[in-house]
Order: C-alpha cells, then structure tokens, then sequence
C-alpha cells in the first residue's frame, strides 16, 4: 500500500469513528424544549441518581419534588403539617390512624388511596428487594416476619402493622410508642406509589410517576433529569416551589458545578464546601449565598466502648478539653461553624447550653483531669474517611497532642473501609465523624446511645437509665415534657462522654438571583425555591 | 497475515483471563465492605446486609465469586451493580462520550504533534526547532490540570465560546475544549519523538544515497525520510489511542463529561467489583485490539516486516 493510500485510510477511518461516536453523543442533549423560553425555569445540581423512586434511593432531590408525603415540613410555617393526611393521630403513640385527603391523584390521573401507601410499605419493607428505604420500616409491626436473618424466603409479603381500613383510611402499629411517627411519614421511603409501579416496576423505574408538586418529564442518563410543576398538586403553596420547570444537571464533582454557575449555565448548588463559600463570596457576591438557618448537623469524636485504655471518662474529658474549638472553627473553617457544646445541636428543644461542661479549652484542667486519670501511655488512634474533612482531623490531632502531650496517630481510610470497620465494631481507636437527622428530632441524635438504636453500633455504648429515659421520651406525644426527658438523658450521657461534641457546621447553598432558595427545617430542597426574576 | 492475526487474537484469551483474574482479586482484597457504602454512617438493619450479601453472594469464597462472574461474563453477562443497575448498559452509557474525548484527541494530538516535529526535525538546529522545543518543554512541563482549569476559565467562563462543563452542547463543540487540552499536552511527546526520528533518518545513509541519484529534494523528504521515520511514530500513536480511552479521568471530572473514567473512580470508592471488572476488561480489550492494529501497520509501513 502507498503512503497516500495509508493516510488515506487512517484519516477516513478516524473520519468514521468520529462520526460514528459524533452520533451518539449529545443527539438528543441540549435541546431545551420547544415552548420552554420565557418560562420560569431553574436548574440544579445533581450527580446521577442509583433511582428516582424515592423508596430505592431515599434523599434524592429528584424524589422529594415528585412525592407528595402523608406529613411534610411547610416551608412558609417551617412546620411539619398533613399535606396528602387529611389527619395524623394516635391516643398511645403506637397505633396510628391515618386519614387521607379525600380526591388525590396520581399524576397519571389514578387516585391516591390507603392501599397506594399500604403496598409501597411493604414492598420497601422487603428485605430481599435491597432497597435503601428499608431500614424506615424497622419500627412497623411485621417487619421482622418480611426479613428472616436466617436468609429463609419470608413467609408474607406484606406488613402486618398496616391495616387498610377504607380508601381513605390507614391504621400502623408500631412495636413501641413512638410519638416522632409523624415525622418518620415525612421521609421518603414512606410516599405512595401508583399500581403501576407494581404491575410493570421495570418501566416505571424509567418513568416513575407520583402524586407530588413536580411530575418527571425526561431522563438523560448522566445529563440531565427535567422536572415540570404538576397542575394537579392539590397541597399548600409551602410543600411546593415557584418554578416551572426544574432541570438537575448532572455533576461528577461540586467544582465542575460551581465552574457552570460562574458561566452562568446552573442556578442552585447545596452542600457547599467551607472552602468553597469563601471563594464565592468574593467571585459571585454575598447575595450569591444562601445560609441554612436551622443547624441540623455535627461534628464528633466517638469512642468506642469496646477499646481498651480509653474507658475513663476524665481521660476522655481530658481529651476534650484540650481542643480549641473556637480557634479552628474560625480559622480552618472560615467561621462557617460554632463550637458544640451538648450532644445535640441547639436547634432541638432538648439542647441546654453547656451541657458539655468540659468542651471548652482548658489546657491546665485538662492535664489536671488527665492525671488524675492515671496517665496516658498509650496512641489515641483517631479514624476518619480520607476523603473529606482531613485537614480538619490533622488540626484537633495535632491540638490533643500539644496541649496534653499524648501521642496522637491518623488513620485515614475509604469510607467503604470505614464504615466496615464501625458496623462490625473493629475500631482501634476516637473515630471521626459527622452526624445529621433524617428529621428534626432529639431522637434522631440519641438514638446513637440507646443499647441497639439507630447508630449505636459505633460506640456500642449502654446505659440501662439513658434506654429507659429515651424510651418514655420517644413515647411522650407533648413535646416540652418529650424535649425535658431528651435533655436529662443527655445529661447522663455525656457524663460518660461516649462522643465529643465538636462542631455544629453551618449549611450554605449558592443561587442565581432567579432562585430563591429554602430549606425545610434545615434541609435545603431545590424543589422548594421560589422564582425571583 | 491471516494466520497471524489469528494466533494473535488466540494469544488474547490468556491475556484478558489474566488480567480479570488480577483485577478482581485486587479488588476482592480492597479493605471495606461494599454493602457499608450504600447508606454512609447510618448502617442498614442487618437483616437487610443480609439479604443483599446474600442476593449478590458476597460470601462465596473468592474463586467461586470469580468463576461464576467469569461464568457470566462468557454468556456476554456483565453482572448487575449494587443499585441493581446493569454493569454493561452502565458502561455503555458512558463509552460514547469517552471515545468521542479520545478520538477527538487523539485526531488533533496527531495534526499538532506531526506538524511541530516534522518541522523541527527538517528545520534541524535552526529557530524553527528551537521554537519547537519551547513548545514541547512548555507543554511537558505544566501539569495537564493546570492548563485545562485555565482553559475552562478563560473559554469556558469569562470568553463564553463554549461551555465550561457537562456535554449539553453536543459533538463537537462541548468535546473541542478538553480534546484540545489532552491533544496540546499529549502532542509535546509525539513532537519530540518525530522530530527526533525524522533528525536521525535524515543522516541515514540511504538518503545520501537517494540524494546522489538526482531525486528531487521533495521526493527524498516526503518519499523517503518521512517514511522511514514514521515507524517507531506509528506503535507509540496506536498505543497512545488506547491510553487516551483509559486515561482521561482527571480531563473527565474537571469538564464533567460522563465518561468511563468517572465511573471507574465511584465504583473503586464502592468497592463495586463487577463494575471496576468490567470496565478493565473492557479496557484491556481495547488495548490488545491497537495493539494488533498497529503491528498488522507495521507491516504496511516497512515491507522489511512480513508478517
């Protein structure tokens, strides 16, 4: 073959490839729908969902703006309020009566009834479908009997806490009093799901529909997810958004999306790095910044009950108190966070300030207590994932070092790793870690010092008067005397000291001046933005 | 040649079964737990990481998990991730946008590349290759990120001609931005190492020969020289195709394209077996492929070959 035939060759091939792969990107990218312009349209940031059934992956904005919960927060009262329950009400916090809104539908015009909520529950509540929303049903009557550890096939395949009254009425039965259960029907794996989610699920996966403010349009896998406001939503201005039209762009990282909204191509971003809010201010303005008022999070250092040498409570004190919370909260953290002085943030009815008498520097108190301790010989191992928040573990390690002269070692590892190691109790040491709730409850922080509650398998800590405590605060429905009994179990535990408290971080969003952004008891939602332009 | 090609594809098999085996053995060994990363810190009930270790046979020895995803794997069974996703629509999703960014690249790498090393070698130690030089040391020297975060701030965010991130533009201006950054860094080595090749076939004896029988300078360059100076050229561009496919990671997350690269990086964080398998099988594959390819060139190139 000649060299002009070769090159030739070579170039037409290159010519076809390029053509060849040309077709299949971006075909059908990035053509905004006809009729679109003029509209109220706002994007934001998302990375690509595992599902938009809310059920399969609980959290995602995707899910939220689609599903219409039985309870949710409303956003103008900052409320939880029924907005598909007509009524939510129980005499003992354990059997609950659910009363629907009369005349709901779907968004394919099928009607909302006690059965879409009742078979969406169980289906969630079956262990062998591996859906995330599972571990919501712990509570229910009957969950036990849909997932046998033995890994033997379950012998029902529905809840037998749920009871179907009528069309429009639900009764649940927990195993315990629980007066939160409200709260927990505000989170996703509790919506309702339409029969044809159950009588084709493969193609419903695709094209879910729901019975919320926002109706999915399209999905182009890893590029966007459009949303369209649903004229059929029935519920209050405050459980909707002001948009039209909402478009989650897909992002493999923040930085790419914060690079987009310079360019002016994205309207909303949440979860913004502390990093991150600096440089904004100065490069999109301070109006560019939206600061979640309600502090929902926190920073700690837990210590596992089962490791050896750490069991005393003044060596933990001594521990605590020779961090600098204000010092690192202003100057690694830029100011976006307040020391933590209780084991629950101030924005729960159950938090006193100085709970946490020792969590404050005290450099010559905290030698005293560690003497009085009997010493420490040992290494304070402190684990923590090695992908986020590593600069921050480096300055409190290095601060329990100088100020206590105890030997301090990091162990930075996978999340997968790490998580491993705190569910199968193998922890060698302090973990670091950072806590928020699924909803706004004292419960959901407290849970973590209950003998087998939520969370309680990283400290496995235990406390036979802490269990009865919360137990009758979990079943109190009058939340100042609920609130009272969260507190005084508080106050038990941190005497032990099972966690240090660090930090409470505050939660920034960025916007455009078309999205007014709004957080729902400080979880920022996109579909709850109001339209500004 | 057909025979050849034949004992080539059959010398794969071995290849692709050794490479999946190490991979999946690698990440076997991985410390962590893959079901641990499908909630973060609020652990699932253990009934439920029962019923997915179970579903998925995460607690089959080692062999017996490698020999049945192999089992599948030949039945053109990729296996499902842990969101109950299909690992090859996964990839097949994402393969297009890669191979658009490698071809792309690769395309403009060779026009860059060529012309500044053809260049240099015939304009041998005058301003012209000095020139060439800086070009290649500049290039070599700044780290491949650096010049594609200021590529996307400058075009990207204050000039406005193309987006800065994501492919909602379509091919090929959403792809022209990063292919241009990896081709500029890419072409500096394919410059140096045609400019060199080109400098030592132009001392080569035969072109004296060549220029002794009264060929026209022009033949004797593009008929001759040029030739003969393609060939080391021609392995390390067939090779630097299949690296471009596997090796636009960083160039993937700065300009949010959704290309293989991304997947990679999540499914290693998950600890997702079967998805970091299939998409290394999928890799190694593609590169024995070139690899082929450039040797069956080789023998188009240089008739002293025969193969």
């Amino acid at each position: 073959m000649s060299k002009k035939k070769l090159i030739a060759v070579a170039a037409a091939s290159a010519a076809f490839m390029l053509v060849a792969s040309g077709c299949s990107v971006g075909a059908d990218a990035g053509t905004p729908g006809a009729g679109t312009d003029g509209a109220k349209r706002l994007s934001f940031q998302l990375a690509e969902p595992t599902s938009l059934v809310p059920h399969e992956n609980p959290g995602s904005q995707v899910g939220m703006a689609t599903c219409a919960n039985l309870m949710e927060v409303n956003v103008e009262t900052q409320e939880l309020e029924p907005l598909a329950a007509k009524s939510v009400t129980s005499q003992d916090a354990t059997t609950w009566k659910i009363a629907l809104q009369e005349g709901w539908t779907f968004q394919d015009g099928t009607p909302v009834t006690a059965d879409s909520f009742a078979k969406a529950w169980s289906k969630t509540a079956t262990g062998s479908n591996a859906w995330q929303g599972n571990g919501s049903f712990v509570s229910f009557v009957g969950y036990k009997e849909l997932n046998p550890t033995d890994g033997s096939k379950p012998k029902t395949d529905s809840l037998s806490g749920v009871k179907v009254i009528d069309a429009n009425n639900l009764e649940v039965t927990l195993n315990a009093p629980n007066a939160d259960f409200p709260k927990v029907l505000s989170t996703s794996p509790l919506c309702p799901l339409p029969e044809v989610a159950f009588t084709d699920a493969k193609a419903y996966e695709e094209n879910p529909v729901s019975n919320g403010p926002y109706k999915f349009v399209s999905w182009n896998h890893n590029q966007e997810v459009v949303l369209d406001k649903w004229d059929g939503f029935k519920g209050a201005a405050g459980f909707s958004g002001g948009a039209d039209k909402l478009v989650g762009q897909i992002y493999t990282a923040v930085d790419a999306a914060y690079t987009d909204m310079t360019a002016n191509n994205l309207d909303m971003i949440r979860n913004v790095p502390a990093t991150m809010v600096s440089k904004a201010k100065s490069q999109l303005g301070e109006e560019s910044l939206y600061e979640v008022k309600t502090g929902s999070k926190q920073y700690t250092l837990q210590i596992p009950e089962y490791v050896k040498g750490l069991e005393d409570p003044d060596l933990r004190r001594a521990i605590s108190m020779s961090i600098d919370r204000e010092a690192i909260a202003a100057s690694l953290l830029q100011g976006y966070a307040t020391s933590s002085d209780s084991l629950v943030p101030p924005s729960l009815d159950s938090y006193k300030e100085g709970s946490c008498d020792s969590c404050t520097l005290d450099v010559a108190g905290a030698k005293d207590l560690l003497k009085k301790a009997g010493g420490f010989d040992g290494t304070l191992v402190i684990e923590h994932t090695s992908t986020s928040d590593v600069q921050l573990v480096q300055a409190i390690a290095k601060q329990i070092q100088d100020n206590l002269g105890i030997k301090v070692q990091l162990k930075p590892m996978l999340g997968t790793e790490l998580e491993a190691r705190r569910n199968n109790q193998e922890l060698e040491g302090a973990v670091f870690g950072l806590w928020g709730w699924s909803y706004k409850s004292s419960d959901q922080y407290l849970s973590q010092y209950e003998t087998g509650g939520d969370g309680n398998v990283t400290t496995g800590y235990s406390n036979t008067a802490v269990d009865a405590l919360l137990r009758s605060a979990r079943g109190e429905q009058d939340e100042a005397k609920s609130a009272a009994r969260y507190a005084q179990a508080e106050a038990l535990v941190i005497k032990d000291m099972p966690a240090i408290p660090l930090f409470i971080p505050t939660d920034f969003g960025l916007h455009t001046k078309c999205a007014v952004m709004n957080d729902a008891q400080g979880d920022l939602q996109f579909y709850r933005a109001g339209y500004g332009c | 040649m057909l025979g050849y090609t034949v004992r080539r594809i059959l010398q794969m098999v071995p290849v692709v079964l050794g490479a999946t085996f190490i991979i999946y053995a690698l990440t076997f060994l991985m410390p962590g737990d893959p079901v641990a990363a499908l909630t973060g810190s609020r652990p699932l009930p253990e009934s439920t990481v029962q019923q997915i270790r179970l579903a998925y046979r995460l607690d089959d020895p080692f062999l017996v998990q490698y020999g049945n995803y192999m089992l599948g794997l030949l039945q053109g069974n990729f296996g499902i991730d842990f969101f109950g996703r299909p690992v090859l629509g996964l990839i097949l999703e994402r393969l297009p946008v890669t191979f658009a960014l490698a071809m792309t690249a690769w395309v403009l790498k060779l026009a860059i590349g060529l012309a500044i090393g053809v260049y240099g070698g015939l304009r041998n130690g005058q301003a012209g290759d000095h020139f060439a030089l800086v070009f290649t040391v500049i290039f070599l020297g700044i780290p491949g990120f650096v010049i594609a975060l200021g590529a996307q701030t400058v075009f990207g965010v204050q000039l406005g001609w193309v987006d800065p991130a994501g492919i909602r533009a379509g091919w090929p201006l959403a792809f022209i931005l990063p292919a241009l950054v990896m081709a500029i860094e890419a072409s500096a080595g394919l410059a140096r190492l045609t400019r060199t090749s080109l400098v030592d076939v132009l001392r080569a004896e035969y072109l004296r020969t060549a220029r002794a029988k009264g060929l026209s300078p022009r033949r004797v360059i593009w008929g001759h020289a040029l030739r003969n100076a393609m060939i080391p050229v021609v392995t390390y561009l067939g090779l630097s195709l299949a690296g471009m496919l596997g090796g636009a990671v960083i160039i993937e997350a700065i300009f949010n394209m959704p290309g293989i690269g991304g997947l990679m990086v999540t499914a290693i964080n998950n600890k997702e077996g079967t998805v970091v398998v299939g998409i290394a099988t999928m890799l190694v594959l593609v590169y024995l492929v070139f690899n082929l390819l450039v040797d069956l060139l080789y023998g188009i190139i240089d008739p002293r070959v025969r193969i």
